[in-house]
């Protein structure tokens, strides 16, 4: 047997190297962590670097399991990036909760590797183990506090409902592979294309869709979110917000092009509905909230709505140009919604006992930490989508390819619930620059340096796709481009 | 022929508008904590550096008809839409940037005097390099996309600066009026682009005019591109009926004044449209609104300049006055003149208020001319510098106003445009006129000053007096670089520029003549009878301003209070917008969106109910919400496919 080529997963070595070292360095260390957190950072950073420097490659492996290419590198980037400031966020965060673990940044390392394999994967078996390596991950992060009811809730409530999600999606491959025999993207898809039973296959469309709208929070999969948004950790729910949206959004792209080509008509119908309903659902609740988190948590539903819009859009006109503008989105999405995550952390770190991520405990932020205060401004900007922010550029390019698959309602609708959205997130500014706060703040620790270092970068994130998109745009269009060429 | 330039242009183009934006980041990230009171040096060296750094650039075009275009990176792809991140200097943008790197150099200098213990030093600083930045950007732009960007950005900043005292009511509100005001032009020019890239499928100014000179389109169309460009330009540039804005923003601090609102920002409408002439000239309607409306604004404005005592409010209506003159200038197809007077009038405008700064300065913060005068001997280096500058607004042989504004007057006598001519003839004696009442009233006479401002009458230190004095020589000598009349150096550098305008428009150039010489001989009458006028009115029998008030009662009320426009338009748009809005608001808003926003809420409540369980944690109710979606999700597939 000849030896397999790990080229297509040199990235992916390195990450599970470095999750390794992080559990076998771990308990060496007494009270201070950094030699584990400049592990996981090392490790994210070469991990990154290493997809960066396969860019332009094209090339399959394990009996084309798994692939290399431009698409799967843009989001192995995107994750590290995410990662990268997960894990600066991550320990003042952490030690303010006197809960400074090794094994958090472990798991974080694991679920961004089954994230990068969800994203690579051209077969559904490596498919399914990337999802429940990212979902097992997951659900511990979401439990890191234990001894903390709302946290432990959340990641019971998070396990059960994946459960039923998990078995819902291996539900429909298995009607998949019942009906081809196959479990490779591409000769599932051709069997698919040339079979007579369509209604099965429609079926199994369904169950997939069912099971990875549950991942991506799709409404009504998406109860669980506003609740495991709270309990997390706060730099793992700005994680959960961003990382694994975006590798579903990977897989969702790829299973309903290439997979279930075949039933296009239907799945088309399906975003769509879902698409409407999930805007409102998500826009609608995070009207009524007044803790942050959870209005962050409706928010990023709402968000998912929008890009499901440019999944229809895919469905309706087979342009390119929506599954460009879902790639930019997913990037855009990720500085700016981590960024406000970031804030988030930050401002618990500073006042761990009092600030309660409510409305309130925003009031008077301008006078007492300006500079956290300008930063949650501009990442509420973006998430609204003001000209000039990386928000803007992700929803002017995916209505506009919305629009030009002849579905100009839906982008009219898209646009009136992104106008309702301006009142939620403006609001915070509001608290923070025109309310005073009633309490007296001590003031704080000064802000961490890699904590800062975190929405520094989210903050240029924002600002650099926002205002000189072209190399955003490109990279993703080259990203999708060569993905079609599958 | 294409000229090879040398390969140092790549980065030096694009670092003079890169230099004051460092600036800018560093004062405004470090100025609080770090630089303090030494906020002033980055920003000064930068635009020194940038002035350098111009005169480079302008070493090089001289060589070269065409323009140097350096593209850095598409900025914006979408679809056909291709904006690249790109800098074109050609003779017109160097002529430009190398007038505002240098009077800003000057400007930065004066402001580290005027400024000096003002909390808010760092900030002005920070803004002042930010406006350099958006007006290098501006002229420097290579298309349509950038000139809007820094369009907006010069507007930006020009905002935050005349409400830099936010404190202070009226500034706030002049820098709403501002804002407002621009609004609508810059509504008509944010048209005038889509239009313009609807016709012609691109933004890039070479290929624009390529496309107007080569394929042109309906005089309609163009028409109506080059009436909704103007638009922007009357907002920006302070037009009638769009400059009442101009005046309010003296509220500003004065450096701001001079900068902005004198040499720089407000002349980017002329620029825009003497960079856009191919446009204009090929459409007769435009031109003829284009020199009409700048006529009426020369005449209109001067007017109402008489009858000013805020010695920065009369310099604000010359402004605005001068303005027309420019775009009268280009109405009837006199390109370089237009742009010629644009530079000297920013060399002895800049000098003017900067002077009025000096005198405010001195005066502890006085600006009405009626409590002012005798401060000949006790400021003398600014009343020789501010002479120097009322002599050349005024028009007088040889400094500089005299040469660009007189070569106005002459091209539009020799077009046959006699009735612009007359009127740009009386506006010129009205401005010699003001502008002496102005020297005279401050200056002049017995000194009507407070006792207490007397005490602390003072010259001001050498960082303000410095740059009045190489604006003060400027505006004597600056009128030579357009000796001879219509062939001087200064005509010679832009020439090529215009040449496909001229073409359109059939203009050929005439020999200097006798004409020249008698309407030569005529303006500066005019002009030295304006001043006699003034000396007689503020300096000899200071009886008659108040009888020719009393004589003429409803005129000096009139332009007194500005031809009564702000009064119009609160009358009216105001009146109508408030209305309107309040209107809107009882009935709409409150009543309708406020009814939907309760309403959601009252929703959410009353269905609060039922929902809670499920939001409150019960995992039962979540896996059963998730089964009924795909329940019904498989149902609607097995209906659809008709099972």
């Amino acid at each position: 047997m000849p030896t397999p080529d790990v080229t297509p997963i040199i990235p992916e070595l390195i990450l599970a190297v470095a999750a390794c070292l992080v559990l076998v360095v771990e308990p060496f260390l007494k009270l201070d962590k950094t030699a584990v957190v400049a592990v996981a950072l090392t490790g994210l950073l070469a991990y990154g670097a290493a997809a960066f420097a396969l860019l332009g490659q094209d090339m399959a492996g394990f009996n084309d399991m798994i692939v290399i290419n431009d698409y799967a590198i843009f989001f192995k980037v995107l994750f590290a990036a995410a990662g990268v400031m997960t894990v600066l966020m991550s320990p003042r965060y952490l030690e303010a909760h006197d809960r400074h673990l090794g094994e958090y940044y472990a798991l974080l390392l694991f679920a961004i590797l089954g994230m990068s394999v969800l994203a690579a994967a051209r077969d559904l078996m490596a498919f399914y183990v990337g999802l429940e390596l990212m979902a097992v991950s997951s659900y511990l992060l979401a439990g890191f506090f234990r001894y903390r009811l709302r946290s432990n809730e959340a990641a019971l409530k998070y396990f059960l409902t994946g459960c039923f999600a998990s078995a819902i999606t291996l539900y429909g491959i298995s009607m998949v592979y019942g009906f081809t025999g196959a479990t490779n993207y591409a000769e599932v898809g051709t069997a698919l294309a040339g079979g007579e039973n369509t209604l099965g296959v429609a079926f199994a469309t369904a169950l997939v869709f069912a099971g990875m709208g549950f991942k991506v929070s799709v409404a009504p999969f998406h109860m669980w979110t506003p609740d495991v948004y709270e309990g997390a950790p706060t730099p793992i729910a700005g994680f959960f917000s961003v990382g694994p949206k975006a590798a579903g959004f990977a897989a969702i792209l790829m299973m309903f092009l290439a997979v279930f080509e075949a039933s296009v008509d239907t799945w088309t119908v399906i975003f769509i509905a879902f698409s409407i309903f999930t805007m409102l659902v998500g826009n609608l609740f995070a009207l009524v909230q007044r803790n942050l988190k959870r209005m962050l948590a409706y928010s990023s539903i709402a968000h998912v709505g929008y890009l499901l819009a440019g999944m229809g859009a895919i469905g309706q006109s087979g342009d390119l140009l929506a599954g460009e503008a879902i790639l930019l989105y997913l990037a855009a999405y990720t500085f700016m919604n981590l960024g406000a995550f970031g804030v988030l952390a930050y401002l618990k770190t500073q006042q761990p006992v009092t600030f309660d991520y409510t409305l309130d405990d925003m009031a008077g932020l301008a006078r007492r930490s300006p500079w956290a205060a300008i930063l949650m401004s501009l990442f509420m900007f973006s998430l609204t989508g003001i000209p000039g922010t990386a928000g803007f550029i992700g929803k002017f390019y995916l209505f506009n390819a919305v629009v030009r698959a002849d579905l100009v309602w839906l982008a009219a609708i898209a646009v009136i619930f992104s106008a309702v959205s301006a009142y939620y997130y403006l609001r915070v500014m509001v608290y923070m620059f025109f309310r005073e706060s009633e309490e007296e703040f001590v003031g704080g620790e000064a802000i961490s340096g890699p904590l800062a270092a975190s929405l520094a970068l989210a903050a240029a994130g924002v600002l650099f796709i926002g205002l000189v998109p072209a190399r955003l745009v490109d990279a993703s269009a080259t990203a999708f481009q060569n993905f079609l060429g599958l | 022929m294409e000229h090879e330039f040398a390969s140092y242009m790549n980065w030096i183009v694009p670092l003079i508008p890169a230099l004051p934006l460092t600036a800018f980041l560093v004062t405004i990230f470090f100025g609080k904590w770090f630089i303090k009171e030494q906020a002033h040096w980055l920003p000064i060296l930068a635009m020194a550096a940038a002035f350098v750094l111009s005169l480079l650039v302008w070493w090089e075009v001289r060589q070269a008809e065409e323009g140097f275009y350096v593209e850095l990176f598409t900025w914006i792809p979408v679809g056909d839409l291709q904006v690249p991140l790109a800098f074109y200097a050609d003779r017109l943008s160097t002529a430009m940037i190398m007038m505002v790197t240098g009077v800003a150099t000057l400007i930065f200098i004066y402001s580290k005097g005027y400024m000096h213990g003002d909390p808010g030093y760092y900030r002005f600083f920070s803004y002042l390099s930010l406006f350099a930045f958006s007006m290098l950007v501006l002229v420097l732009g290579a298309n349509y996309v950038m000139l809007f960007f820094g369009w907006e950005a010069v507007g930006l900043c020009s905002y935050y600066l005349i409400g830099f005292y936010y404190h202070k009511t009226s500034a706030a509100a002049a820098g709403k009026k501002a804002f407002i005001t621009n609004r609508v032009g810059d509504f008509g020019f944010s048209l005038g682009i889509f239009l313009l890239f609807v016709t012609f499928g691109t933004l890039t100014y070479t290929e624009v005019f390529e496309a107007v000179e080569v394929e042109g389109a309906g005089t309609a169309t163009m028409t109506a591109i080059a009436l909704l460009l103007f638009m922007g330009a009357m907002g920006k540039s302070a037009q009638f009926p769009l400059h009442v804005w101009l005046p309010d923003a003296m509220e500003g601090p004065t450096p701001v004044s001079a900068l902005i609102h004198a040499a720089t920002m407000v002349t980017a409408g002329v620029y825009m449209v003497a960079r856009s002439s191919v446009i204009f000239a090929s459409s007769e309607t435009a031109m003829l609104v284009v020199a009409g409306i700048g006529a009426f604004t020369a005449i209109f404005a001067a007017s109402i300049g008489i009858a000013q005592t805020d010695i920065k409010r009369v310099m604000a209506y010359s402004t605005v006055s001068q303005l027309g003159y420019m775009f009268m200038a280009l109405g009837v197809g006199a390109w370089i003149p237009a742009i010629f007077h644009l530079i000297t009038h920013a060399f002895f405008k800049a000098l003017l208020f900067l002077g009025s700064g000096s005198v405010i300065h001195a005066l502890s913060g006085e600006q009405d001319m009626r409590r002012m005068g005798g401060l000949r001997s006790r400021i003398p280096y600014t009343y020789w510098t501010l002479l120097s500058g009322a002599i050349a607004l005024s028009g007088i042989f040889p400094f500089a106003g005299f040469w660009s504004k007189d070569e106005i007057l002459g091209i539009t006598f020799k077009d046959g445009a006699y009735i612009i001519w007359a009127v740009g003839l009386v506006a010129a004696f009205i401005t010699a006129f003001y502008t002496f009442r102005l020297i005279f009233m401050t200056f002049w006479n017995e000194s009507r000053m407070e006792p207490e401002v007397e005490k602390h009458v003072h010259e001001s230190p050498w960082s303000m007096t410095v740059p009045l004095m190489v604006l003060g020589g400027l505006s004597l000598v600056g009128g030579f670089l357009g000796f001879p009349p219509e062939a001087g150096v200064f005509h010679h550098f832009l020439e090529p520029v215009f040449e496909p305008a001229n073409e359109i428009l059939g203009i050929h150039h005439e020999a200097f003549g006798a004409i020249d010489l008698t309407l030569m001989i005529v303006s500066v009458a005019v002009a030295v009878s304006g001043v006699i006028l003034a000396y007689f009115f503020y300096v000899r029998q200071r009886d008659l301003p108040e009888k020719a008030g009393a004589a003429a009662q409803p005129l000096y009320k009139a332009i007194y209070n500005k031809w009564y426009i702000d009064e119009i338009y609160d009358a009216t748009v105001v009146r109508l917008v408030i209305d309107g809005s309040r209107f809107l608001w009882r009935s709409f808003d409150a009543a309708v969106i406020d009814g939907i926003v309760n309403g959601v809420g009252k929703l959410w409540e009353v269905s609060g109910a039922a929902v809670r369980p499920a939001q409150t944690g019960k995992v039962q109710n979540y896996a059963g919400m998730m089964f009924a979606g795909v329940f019904v999700l498989l149902s609607a597939v097995i209906i659809a496919y008709g099972l």
